[in-house]
């Protein structure tokens, strides 16, 4: 009787543990066991479950709020869960991917992937020799901008997944066209970020789309660590140099906004850029005269467009040869590191090595304090 | 007339971004010594220069314009009927948009002011001759209108293809270029303007007894003893200096070419020329400035570009142009 | 050759360029002659090219073949300010120029005496006056020419030409949309010139009447052949009436008028008396109707005065009709 009962117990309890068991498989609201820690990132998280993780990217355009797209990474090797049907689906690691901003490629260079890459806008602003060797060896597709977009060709590509951005609604035009295509798209929001380490973090996010979460995370951490290192020997400077940016357009000077990327990276070098009191993230216009007045005390002048030479710079306007940077020479560009067609490796590699970003301010405000007056991104216009 | 021209050149002098008091101004101007280096850097380099730029362009535009409403006898014609402006944007947008790809690394200077001036130039240089080729050949002068306006057509949509291919910044450089800007003429470039604004002023008036001939059409005129052909070169040419140079360095401006012409034939109720240029000439120049005071947007922090200015007050003129003609073709 | 002939047309032949650049002639051999003080009007069918002639004349484009001269000389030999002394022509196009007065465009007249700024002396001032004056516009000076009627527009640009001061003028259907008093004033105007300034006037024109009646010499463009002569020459040899050939116009040598041909499809007797009779029949051959002396027919028609009615006996009986229009209503349903 007992042996029965007992039969009985085990196998009920057997039964209802398998259930929920079961239950459990099909229901899919799992919680997630980890969320990926983003530190500075305001622009994506990601959730980690137990077969397959989940990307969300945040507000990819300027001024949008309360938008969000969600992609699930399910990894090749697994069976997409039923919970998961209908939704954006990326099967993982990706072998073949385009990227539509070339912004986009100093992920891939940092995490070895930029075998993967084969298709581009335009070759001519790409840096990275290796993938210029693609592109010769034809392994490499250039398929336009956004509004000149070569559909048929980036079909043919076969990608597995197509990175693009958003700038105000527009580009969902260009979103559906590749939805109905059948072309997996994915909005990146990384230029969106407002500090420089933030935009560097969202090389997790690209890791997970090649499995490499701990060798995304490993560099990040890395450049993190170097970063700060770099900051807090500046941080207690006594005086910082007053920075001037930007080039006007005819008689408008588009002002970096005070709280945007650049105006941190001056911050964090030592640095107190002219308009650092603007509360905006994004670029504001400043008419030249005020800009004149203004940059009367500036020390230094960088990120100067694309002038390469001071005649290059004089040649805009002639009038910036009464500017104080300009006739101290202080004067710098972010343009050392150009590709033959014209491709800027500050916005390549750039984006992954802040840290080397931040290095070059500070031989530049503070020699003092830098371990070497050799500049990698900067240059000095003479 | 000519007082309000005087005017509004001090208030445009006065009005900007930073506040400068009429007195410092005029020491800025003429007895640097005792004012502030800043200030008179602010005056002597962007205030005046600015200024001197609004009263060229605005003289210019207004006497290139009536002299095309004269030569085609069409009330909305205006400097860039034959084409000018579109061919200075092909220039430009040949440099900034094409040019741009293959020199990017080596040669700034495509952005330089002088290289965009030069090409712009070059641009309506080419449609000039193109035109005088044209209009050796085609008898009748409303073939030649026509053909300006497809000139116009045609460069608008090799433009739009460039404009099609580029990336963000340099569409973005070409587009504010069409914008029109008169403060970024420097007082060096302004050594060029003017020289090429009074000569084409200079044309135009010893024309003014053709340009009376033209009224009455060129068969008229033609059975008057004036040599027509001749007479339209000059004319172009004139125009084209006109409307070319002030395109070259200020971008196409519109608007001020079409409507000054109507209101000073309102005002000063006559057809011939000897009148009418100077007061284009005079009507323009004030003309302009007030647009550019009104851009600075007194009180405020921003400002608008020129051509938004020039076309918010030079539209209801050309509307109310429309309206009052009962029959398009005559000048009124 | 006569070198007193102002203008002369020597085997001429006009005519344009087509689309393709191929010249097309209008009209050839062309051999004219006017003399000084002459009124001459250009008389042809639509389309035969008087416009061109004319235009050619003026100087606007060459011949094809032959030789236009003006006082003895070729007038392509002429410098184009030359011309202009001599040459001066009014078009068909209606000028629409606001704010130009009649002085103003009378003194363009001046273009070619003036310097190159276009400065008018007290002496010019005199002559455009004078000219606004000949045309009977005096006091129109500061009228602005888009405000005045079109038959003082017309003879504003006759003004023009004579401030211009040629010894010729040529104009292109200067009559063509005037009402008829100012037709006739136009062409008295002109007639006036020519006799009392001794000037060469030619114009074209539709108007057939005036035409015959004020003009020293016709130059009529038939189909085949190009003639001149008095109106009356014309009209004697046969040639004027060549111009209505292939159209229902016959030209009445007795009665010097044209009406269109009839065909009669009934006859009749009438009597009457004086303009009423004369009246009626014109009424009763629009209608269909042709007067006969004859026994043949079968209607008799009477007109009477007091009171003025119209008596119709037919087969039929006898009707009497108070109007000329309800007479001729009767007739055609007859």
């Amino acid at each position: 009787m007992v042996r029965k009962l007992l039969f009985l117990a085990v196998s009920v309890t057997l039964l209802l543990y398998g259930c929920k068991s079961k239950k459990h498989r099909s229901s899919g609201s799992e919680h997630p066991s980890v969320s990926t820690s983003v530190k500075y990132a305001r622009g994506f998280t990601i959730d980690d479950f137990k077969t397959y993780q989940k990307l969300t990217v945040l507000n990819p355009w300027q001024k949008s709020s309360g938008i969000s797209y969600s992609y699930y990474l399910v990894p090749r090797s697994q069976l997409v869960p039923d919970s998961l049907k209908g939704k954006n689906i990326i099967r993982t690691p990706i072998r073949r991917v385009v990227c539509l901003s070339t912004t986009q490629l100093g992920f891939l260079e940092a995490l070895n992937e930029t075998s993967t890459l084969v298709g581009i806008p335009d070759i001519n602003l790409v840096s990275d020799s290796l993938l210029i060797q693609r592109y010769h060896e034809n392994k490499l597709s250039v398929v336009g901008y956004a509004q000149g977009l070569n559909y048929e060709l980036l079909l043919s590509l076969k990608p597995d997944l197509v990175l693009t951005y958003g700038v105000n609604g527009e580009v969902s035009a260009q979103l559906n066209k590749l939805h109905d295509l059948g072309v997996p798209v994915m909005l990146v929001g990384e230029y969106l970020e407002s500090t420089a380490l933030a935009k560097c973090e969202w090389i997790k996010f690209i890791g997970a789309l090649y499995g490499k979460k701990k060798e995304a995370k490993n560099w990040f951490d890395r450049i993190d660590a170097n970063y700060q290192r770099i900051k807090d020997r500046v941080a207690t400077v006594s005086y910082r140099p007053k920075v001037l940016t930007g080039l006007p357009w005819k008689d408008s000077w588009w002002m970096a906004g005070g709280k945007s990327n650049l105006a941190n990276l001056i911050k964090d070098a030592g640095g107190e850029y002219l308009w650092h009191e603007n509360t905006s993230r994004d670029a504001f216009v400043v008419s030249i005269e005020d800009v004149f007045i203004k940059a009367n005390s500036a020390d230094f002048w960088i990120n100067s467009g694309t002038a390469g030479s001071m005649k290059d710079l004089i040649s805009v306007d002639s009038r910036f040869s009464a500017l104080p940077p300009v006739k101290k020479h202080a004067v710098y560009n972010n343009n050392a590191r150009m590709s033959a067609g014209g491709g800027n490796d500050y916005w390549e590699e750039g984006v992954v090595r802040p840290d080397l970003i931040l290095e070059d301010l500070v031989r530049i405000f503070h020699p003092d304090k830098a371990t070497d007056t050799k500049l990698y991104f900067y240059q000095q216009l003479n | 007339m000519v007082v309000l021209v005087v005017v509004f050149f001090l208030l445009d002098l006065f009005i900007g971004s930073y506040h400068i008091s009429l007195s410092n101004i005029l020491k800025a101007l003429f007895a640097p010594g005792q004012v502030d280096s800043q200030l008179v850097t602010i005056v002597r380099q962007f205030r005046l220069p600015k200024a001197l730029t609004a009263l060229l362009a605005g003289a210019a535009l207004s006497v290139a314009g009536l002299q095309m409403q004269t030569v085609f006898r069409n009330p909305l014609a205006g400097p860039y009927v034959l084409g000018i402006s579109s061919g200075a944007s092909l220039g430009v947008a040949l440099l900034v948009l094409g040019a741009g790809n293959l020199f990017a690394a080596g040669a700034f200077s495509v952005l330089g002011a002088w290289s965009v001036a030069g090409a712009a130039w070059i641009g309506a240089a080419v449609i000039l001759l193109l035109i005088l080729a044209v209009s050796a050949r085609v008898k009748d002068i409303m073939t030649i209108l026509i053909l300006g306006i497809l000139f116009s057509s045609a460069t608008s949509a090799i433009v739009n293809i460039m404009q099609y291919f580029s990336n963000e910044s340099m569409l973005k450089s070409f587009v504010v270029w069409t914008m029109g800007s008169l403060g970024s003429v420097t007082n060096a470039q302004l050594h060029v303007l003017l020289p090429g604004v009074l000569l084409g002023l200079f044309l135009a008036i010893i024309s003014a007894k053709l340009l009376d001939a033209f009224l009455l059409g060129e068969d008229y005129a033609r059975s008057m003893g004036m040599n027509v052909q001749l007479a339209r070169i000059l004319i172009f040419i004139s125009t084209c200096i006109l409307a070319g140079s002030i395109t070259a360095f200020c971008g196409p401006i519109g608007f001020i070419g079409i409507a000054v012409p109507h209101i000073v034939r309102m005002a000063l109720k006559t057809a011939r020329h000897q009148r009418l240029i100077p007061g284009s000439i005079l009507l323009g120049s004030a003309t302009m400035l007030f647009s550019d005071i009104v851009s600075q947007l007194p009180g405020s922090e921003s400002t608008l570009p020129i051509n938004s200015v020039t076309a918010l007050l030079g539209i209801p003129v050309v509307i109310w142009i429309i309206l009052r003609n009962k029959t398009v073709g005559a000048l009124s | 050759m006569d070198e007193r002939m102002t203008i002369k047309l020597d085997q001429v032949a006009v005519g344009y360029r087509d689309s393709r650049g191929k010249e097309r002639i209008v009209k050839s051999n062309i051999s004219l002659g006017a003399e000084k003080g002459e009124l001459i009007a250009l008389i042809g069918g639509n389309g035969i090219g008087k416009s061109t002639l004319l235009r050619t004349l003026a100087g606007f484009q060459s011949p094809i073949e032959g030789e236009i001269s003006v006082s003895g000389k070729s007038i392509s030999a002429y410098r184009e300010k030359e011309l202009a002394t001599m040459l001066s022509f009014v078009s068909t196009e209606i000028i629409r120029v606001a704010n130009l007065t009649v002085f103003e465009m009378v003194a363009l007249g001046r273009f070619p005496h003036t310097n190159w700024f276009g400065k008018l002396t007290d002496e010019d001032r005199q002559i455009v006056n004078e000219s606004i004056r000949m045309v009977g516009l005096e006091g129109y000076q500061s009228r602005p020419i888009n405000q005045i009627s079109d038959g003082e527009r017309q003879r504003a640009m006759i003004a023009r030409t004579l401030a211009q001061d040629t010894n010729i003028i040529v104009l292109d259907e200067p009559t063509a949309f005037l009402d008829v008093p100012n037709k006739y004033e136009i062409v008295n105007i002109l007639h006036h010139l020519a006799r009392e300034k001794s000037k060469t006037i030619i114009f074209s024109t539709h108007d057939l009447n005036i035409a015959v009646s004020e003009v020293d010499m016709i130059w009529l463009m038939l189909q085949d052949d190009v003639v001149q002569g008095a109106p009356e020459d014309l009209i004697l040899n046969g040639q004027f009436p060549l111009l209505f050939q292939k159209s229902d116009l016959i030209f009445d040598l007795e009665k010097g008028d044209f009406r269109i041909k009839r065909h009669p499809k009934l006859t009749a007797r009438l009597s009457g008396k004086g303009s009423e009779l004369l009246w009626t029949q014109k009424a009763l051959e629009r209608n269909g109707l042709e007067v006969t002396d004859g026994p043949e027919s079968n209607v008799e028609i009477t007109v009477r005065s007091e009171p003025p009615c119209w008596q119709v006996r037919t087969m039929d009986g006898e009707r009497t009709f108070y109007s000329v229009y309800h007479l001729c209503r009767y007739i055609r349903e007859l």
